[in-house]
C-alpha cells in the first residue's frame, strides 16, 4: 500500500508513481497505462487503450503485487479516473475494509500533499506543517473506521470535488485554530468536523449542486438543508459536539443572517467561525460549475470588502496570516 | 434552602409552605397571601390582592428573610403565579445564580412530583423509581449552570407547558432507557437531550404552537424548524452527541416518514427512539390544545394502532411493560 512518503523516491526517479492495484477497476479502465516494477525496471502490464479485466486484477493479487505504476506524464488522466471511481471502490463490500481504508488514506494523503504544495505558502513553518500533518493522519484514521468510511465513501461517490474541498477546509481550519493555541485533541475534533462539514451534500441532487445559473427559492431551500442532512449522515459515527456544531452551523453568519438557525455572533462557537471562513475562501479559489477560480489575493479582498458583517474579522486576520506564512505560534 | 429543608418545613407546619422571596416581584399583586414565620407561628405580611410595593421588598432584603410562606389552600394560586413568572425570574441576573438554580430545581421537582401523583397508572410502584429520580435530579442540576439556566429560562418564559412537557419526557425516556444498562454518564446526557428536545420551540410563534386546528403547509414548515433551532440554542452548553441527536432527531420515524431528515430504523440512535416514544406519549396524555387527555392505556393503544409503523416497537414494548407495573428490570 502506498502513501506519499513512498511515492516520492519513485517520482524523483522521474517518470512513474505508484498506486494500489485496487484502484484499477475492471471494465472502467482510464486513459493511462499500468506498469509493474521488476528488478528496477518498469514493465508494461496493460496499455491505455486496453481493457483491464477481472483476470488481470486477480493475477496481480495472486502474485502478491500490492503496487502498480503509472507514468507521471499520465497523472492528469489518473487523477480524473480517481475522481470518477474512488467512491464506487470504497463502497465495494467485496473488498476487505482494511484495503479500502488504506486506499482512502493514500488518496486523501495525496489531496493533502497537493493542498500543501499549491495552496499554502512555501515558507510555511515546518513545525506547523508537521503538527497539521499529524492531525490530518489522525483524522484520516478516524475516518477509516467502518461507519465513517461508509459515510465518506458515499460522499466521495457523490462528488469528489466536494470531498477534496473538505480536505482543504480541514487543513485551513486546523492551521488557524493552531494560532489560538488549541490543544491537539480539540483541533482534531474540530478538524473532523471540518472534514465532514459538507457531508450532507450527498443527499442533495447533483442537478442543484452543479447548477450554473442563479438558484430559485425552492432550490435555495433544498441546498440550505445540507447542514442538517449532514448530521443525519453522522448519527452512527462517534462525533464530538465541536464537530457536530461545525457541520450544522458552518453557514451561520455573525449578524444572524445565516442558516439553518440564524444564530448571532456570541452563539457561534469559534471553531465554527473558522470553518466558515476557510469554506468560503476555498470555494472561491477553486473552479466550480458556476464560476471560475479566482486568485487568492482577489478573494481575500472580496471577503474583506463584502463579508465583514458576516465573518469574524479576528479569525479572518489570522487566516490571512496563515496564508502569508507569517510566524504564527502563540500570537 | 434545599429541597429537603423545604419539605421538612411543610411537614411540621402542615398548613403553610415555604417559597423563595425572589419569586415575589415588586409591584406584583398576588392572588394569594404571604406570611412570615415568627417563632412557631405565621404572621400575615401582605394579603391577597394587595400590591407588593418597593418598600416591602426592601424590608425583606434588609432583614435577610430566606423564606416567605403561603397557605396550602392557596397553592393553586401560587402555582399559577409560578407558571406566569418563573421564566422572567430565572432570567433576572440581579438574583444570585444559586437562588435561581434552586427555584428552577424546585419547579422541576414539582412537575416530577405531579407526574407520580397524577399521571402514572396506579400499577407503577414509586419505590422502583429511585434511580430514575436520581438521574432526573442530576440532569436538572446540570441545567442550572449559568448558560443553561438562561436557555431554560427562555423556554419557561415562552411557554410553561413546553417546560413541564420536557420534564415529563425526561422522566418517561429515562424509565425506558434505564432498562438497557447504559452507563451513568450516558444516561445523564440522554436525560439532557430529552429535557432540551423542544428547546427550539422558544423560537416558534405561540400562535402556531397553540393553534387548535390542523396546521397549514407553511405553518408545518415553521414548526418543523424547531429541532434545528433547538440545536442552535445549545451551542454554548456542553452536550454530547447523544443529547444533540435527541434534540435534532426526536421527530424522525423508523419508517423514514419523519423530519427534519427522514432517517430510517437503525440510523436513528436508540436514545432518540426512546425520546420520540416518550414525547408522543406525553403529548397525547397531556391536555394539549389539539388533543383531549386520555388515560395511559388508551394512549398506548392509540400509539400502537395508529403510529406503530413509525415507532421502534421493541422500545415501545418495554415502555408498556413498565407502565403495566413490571418495574425496571
Amino acid at each position: 500500500m502506498s502513501n506519499t512518503a513512498e511515492i516520492s523516491p519513485v517520482e524523483s526517479a522521474g517518470e512513474y508513481f505508484s498506486v494500489s492495484p485496487l484502484m484499477i477497476f475492471p471494465t472502467t479502465m482510464g486513459k493511462f497505462s499500468v506498469y509493474l516494477r521488476q528488478g528496477g525496471e518498469y514493465v508494461l502490464y496493460t496499455s491505455a487503450d486496453e481493457v483491464f479485466t477481472e483476470r488481470h486484477k486477480r493475477v496481480l493479487y495472486d502474485n502478491g503485487v500490492r503496487e502498480v505504476y503509472v507514468q507521471t506524464a499520465q497523472r492528469p488522466h489518473y487523477s480524473r479516473y480517481i475522481e470518477d471511481n474512488l467512491g464506487k471502490i470504497l463502497l465495494d463490500d467485496t473488498l476487505p475494509l482494511r484495503e479500502r481504508a488504506g486506499l482512502f488514506y493514500s488518496v486523501s494523503s495525496d489531496v493533502m500533499a497537493d493542498m500543501f504544495e499549491t495552496r499554502l505558502p512555501a515558507g510555511l513553518d515546518s513545525n506547523h506543517f508537521l503538527r497539521v500533518h499529524g492531525l490530518v493522519q489522525q483524522a484520516l484514521k478516524f475516518l477509516c473506521l467502518e461507519n465513517s468510511l461508509k459515510a465518506m465513501a458515499e460522499f466521495i461517490a457523490h462528488d469528489y470535488k466536494t470531498y477534496s474541498h473538505c480536505v482543504n477546509v480541514f487543513v485551513y481550519t486546523v492551521s488557524v485554530l493552531h494560532t489560538y493555541g488549541f490543544d491537539d485533541e480539540t483541533m482534531l475534533r474540530c478538524g473532523i468536523g471540518a472534514m465532514l462539514h459538507d457531508v450532507g451534500k450527498t443527499r442533495i441532487p447533483r442537478l442543484i449542486l452543479d447548477k450554473t445559473g442563479k438558484l430559485d427559492p425552492d432550490e435555495r431551500r433544498i441546498i440550505s438543508r445540507h447542514p442538517t442532512l449532514g448530521l443525519a449522515s453522522c448519527t452512527l459515527l462517534p462525533l464530538s459536539q465541536e464537530a457536530m456544531n461545525i457541520i450544522l452551523f458552518h453557514h451561520e453568519k455573525m449578524n444572524g443572517s445565516g442558516y439553518p438557525a440564524g444564530l448571532m455572533a456570541p452563539e457561534i462557537p469559534l471553531p465554527v467561525r473558522v470553518v466558515t471562513i476557510a469554506d468560503i475562501y476555498d470555494a472561491l479559489t477553486t473552479d466550480r460549475p458556476y464560476a471560475k477560480a479566482r486568485r487568492p489575493f482577489e478573494v481575500l479582498e472580496l471577503m474583506r470588502a463584502t463579508m465583514s458583517h458576516d465573518l469574524d474579522m479576528d479569525v479572518f486576520r489570522r487566516f490571512i496570516m496563515v496564508l502569508s506564512g507569517a510566524e504564527l505560534v502563540g500570537c | 434552602m434545599t429541597q429537603a429543608a423545604i419539605k421538612q418545613e411543610k411537614l411540621r407546619t402542615g398548613e403553610f409552605f415555604a417559597i423563595p422571596p425572589a419569586m415575589i416581584m415588586k409591584n406584583m399583586r398576588g392572588a394569594f397571601s404571604l406570611y412570615l414565620k415568627q417563632g412557631e407561628g405565621f404572621v400575615l405580611y401582605t394579603s391577597a390582592g394587595e400590591t407588593f410595593c418597593e418598600r416591602r421588598r426592601q424590608v425583606l432584603d434588609a432583614t435577610g428573610v430566606k423564606c416567605l410562606y403561603v397557605q396550602e389552600t392557596e397553592r393553586p394560586e401560587y402555582r399559577d403565579h409560578v407558571v406566569q413568572n418563573l421564566g422572567t425570574v430565572l432570567s433576572d441576573e440581579t438574583i444570585p445564580l444559586p437562588t435561581r438554580a434552586q427555584m428552577f430545581y424546585d419547579a422541576s421537582s414539582d412537575v416530577v412530583e405531579d407526574i407520580f401523583t397524577n399521571k402514572l397508572p396506579p400499577t407503577v410502584r414509586r419505590d422502583q423509581f429511585n434511580r430514575v429520580f436520581e438521574f432526573v435530579a442530576k440532569g436538572v442540576s446540570f441545567l442550572t449552570l449559568e448558560n443553561s439556566i438562561k436557555t431554560m429560562a427562555s423556554l419557561i418564559a415562552h411557554d410553561y407547558h413546553t417546560f413541564s412537557h420536557s420534564i415529563h419526557v425526561f422522566l418517561y425516556s429515562q424509565i425506558i432507557l434505564q432498562t438497557y444498562g447504559f452507563d451513568d454518564k450516558s444516561l445523564v446526557q440522554f436525560g439532557l437531550g430529552a429535557m432540551l428536545h423542544d428547546i427550539g420551540k422558544t423560537f416558534i410563534d405561540d400562535a402556531i404552537l397553540n393553534k387548535p386546528g390542523p396546521l397549514t403547509w407553511e405553518e408545518r414548515e415553521v414548526i418543523n424548524e424547531h429541532p434545528v433551532l433547538g440545536a442552535g440554542a445549545c451551542t454554548l452548553m456542553p452536550l454530547s452527541q447523544d443529547a444533540l441527536n435527541c434534540i435534532l432527531f426526536h421527530h424522525e420515524k423508523v419508517d423514514g416518514s419523519g423530519y427534519p431528515c427522514g432517517l430510517r430504523g437503525e440510523e436513528i440512535p436508540l436514545p432518540v427512539r426512546a425520546v420520540t416514544i416518550a414525547d408522543i406519549y406525553d403529548a397525547i396524555c397531556s391536555n394539549r390544545p389539539y388533543a383531549k387527555a386520555r388515560n395511559a392505556f388508551q394512549v398506548l393503544r392509540v400509539m400502537k394502532d395508529e403510529m406503530g409503523h413509525g415507532l421502534d416497537m421493541e422500545v415501545f414494548a418495554r415502555f408498556v411493560r413498565i407502565l403495566s407495573g413490571a418495574g425496571i428490570v
